[in-house]
């Protein structure tokens, strides 16, 4: 009796391991797959398809990957503009969303629970519809034309209404007595948000910075819409490289490992934050 | 008196700050929306707003007349095939984990890292693995015998469909695993223990007691995986930029940014905003849907 319960448990741990163990691979290997292949000599991806490079290694995918081509953004250029383009809207408009959150979270002002209503009715308006006569309006004032990252920059300065509803939640855990001792001391709400605030909510405004950081840089629908040649950011670069060494898969692939290596290094280093930010955004629901 | 003044001015202060990302909206939110409404109505030439014309309900009736924009619903239908696919499969594995394993920070930190990766090198990986001559796919079910010719994954019109399945699938699963874990580890365990005694099989408590009691978060990435997928582009446009083998690759998004910037100088904005309306309703509507639906299976006790 008890040794079939024993033996009923091991096969359900068996089960359960093997299952994971599958679907981490399942998920593992095509980066595997990646990583050796953007390491072969093109020779070899000519042919059948090899786990391993029998002809060796070779950075030679990764040096292609480098290179300046003329007329083009090469793939370090691309990095650059990325983040001249995408800094700026994260920082600024994470500090704009927390002073918005601030004042909903600890000041005091008529309409405060109609205005939060509006700002979060804003989440249901779909980004699509605003898409085309967006890129209408920046093209009229001739900006597609003389400095075609403004209208990925500038909208994201004024915050965003999910941020304001998750720092909105972290603000409220800072008790009001802290508040109100800050205030006695003669410091206006801004001072306030500046020195007890937003020291206080460092753990949420890294993960929500981590978190938008990743999304821009990862963003590839807007810079394709916008950037049609100059200050293209890595993500098009990418996919104009990979386009023109078409058949050269090593240095394909070596270009994409290059471009998920910021990222992935993120999330190993600071994996804490991006699931913290991403399971307070859950909880809402 | 002067107490009074500084509440005033506080309250003023309030106000500004509450509202800076309301006026942004209004500023790249509300005001496109009202643009966005002129062109629909709207007929152009080349993107030039100059030149619009009053057409009144021309641009709908020509996106409901066009067979194109028919099969562009239908491909979306299949991304939100594959999102609510992903879903399931997530459930099912985030209860594995949830099954007091070892090493289960290990499990769930695998799984998420598709979701940091862009779209863009995942679409190119999978390129390569589904590439018709050399690709690892084809090689191994040669090597193992189980098909004779190599397939035409992302040419062929009777594999394209899987091919983009198993890359939808692959890379939605991550950010769903990771929120259904936390849910899961919330879920008291004197309830188990409860039902445990009352002789109930670990399966069937999983369905009375565990799948009630996370089913907000189910339906809380339901939604957003149903709006992500009607919104998809980047992964079809990068893995068959022409819109695939008989046009299996073109999702309405796919098919709106085509009407912006058709190559052809065929763009036509009138019908572009005309379609993003048309989304966007969509998208309301199958929200409110699950709304309507959602008193029927989520608990929030």
């Amino acid at each position: 009796m008890i040794k079939a319960r024993k033996r009923k448990e091991i096969l359900r741990k068996i089960i359960i391991y093997s299952g994971l163990i599958l679907f981490a691979l399942f998920v593992l290997v095509p980066f595997a797959i990646m990583l050796i292949s953007s390491l072969k000599h093109k020779e070899e991806t000519i042919g059948s398809f090899t786990w391993w490079p029998k002809l060796g290694m070779t950075l030679k995918g990764y040096v292609n990957a480098f290179e300046k081509v003329a007329s083009s953004t090469s793939i370090l250029e691309g990095f650059v503009n990325t983040m001249w383009i995408i800094i700026p809207p994260t920082v600024l408009g994470l500090l704009v969303s927390t002073l918005a959150a601030y004042a909903f979270a600890k000041m005091r002002f008529r309409g405060k629970n109609v205005m939060f209503g509006l700002l979060i009715a804003t989440m249901m308006v779909p980004g699509i519809v605003t898409l085309v006569p967006s890129y209408i309006i920046w093209d009229y004032l001739g900006i597609t034309m003389t400095a075609p990252y403004v209208p990925l920059m500038i909208p994201g300065m004024f915050g965003a209404a999910a941020c304001v509803f998750f720092m909105r939640q972290a603000i409220f855990s800072i008790p009001d007595s802290v508040i109100e001792a800050s205030r006695l001391d003669g410091m206006g709400p801004f001072g306030c948000f500046v020195k007890i605030v937003l020291p206080l909510v460092k753990p949420a405004l890294l993960s929500q910075g981590i978190l938008g950081f990743v999304a821009g840089y990862n963003d590839y629908f807007g810079p394709l819409i916008y950037l049609k040649s100059d200050y293209q950011t890595l993500q098009i670069a990418v996919s104009v490289f990979s386009d023109r060494y078409s058949g050269d898969w090593p240095s394909i692939l070596a270009a994409n490992v290059v471009a998920i290596i910021p990222t992935v290094m993120i999330y190993v280093f600071v994996q804490k934050y991006f699931i913290e930010g991403i399971t307070a955004g859950g909880e809402k629901g | 008196m002067r107490k009074k003044h500084r509440l005033r001015k506080e309250e003023v202060q309030g106000i500004v700050f509450a509202n800076i990302p309301l006026l942004g909206f209004c500023i790249f939110g509300l005001l496109p929306l009202i643009v966005s409404f002129y062109l629909s109505f709207n007929s152009f030439k080349g993107l030039r707003i100059q030149t619009a014309e009053y057409v009144g309900f021309e641009n709908f009736k020509e996106i409901f007349k066009d067979d194109l924009f028919y099969q562009s619903l239908g491909n979306t239908a299949f991304v939100l095939l594959a999102t609510v696919t992903a879903l399931v499969l997530s459930v099912i594995v985030s209860a594995l984990i949830a099954t007091n394993v070892r090493g289960a920070k290990g499990f769930k930190a695998v799984y998420f890292v598709p979701y940091v990766c862009s779209m863009v090198a995942i679409t190119f990986m999978w390129k390569w693995i589904y590439d018709y001559n050399y690709g690892m796919l084809n090689t191994t079910l040669m090597e193992w015998g189980w098909i004779k010719e190599p397939i035409d994954w992302l040419g062929s019109e009777d594999y394209y469909r899987t091919a983009m399945f198993i890359l939808l699938v692959w890379s939605s699963m991550g950010f769903n695993i990771i929120l259904l874990t936390a849910a899961l580890l919330a879920v008291p365990r004197e309830l188990h223990e409860a039902a445990e005694m009352d002789g109930a099989g670990e399966i069937r408590r999983f369905f009375k007691i565990t799948l009630p009691l996370i089913s907000p978060t189910i339906f809380y990435l339901l939604i957003i995986g149903l709006i992500g997928s009607l919104q998809e582009f980047t992964r079809f446009q990068i893995m068959t930029s022409d819109g695939g083998p008989g046009y299996q690759g073109l999702t309405v998004v796919f098919y709106l940014y085509r009407k912006l910037f058709n190559a052809s100088g065929g763009s036509d904005l009138g019908v572009a905003s005309a379609m993003g309306w048309i989304i966007a309703v969509l998208i309301s509507a199958v929200t409110l849907v699950n709304f309507k639906l959602q008193r029927k299976w989520v608990n929030y006790d």
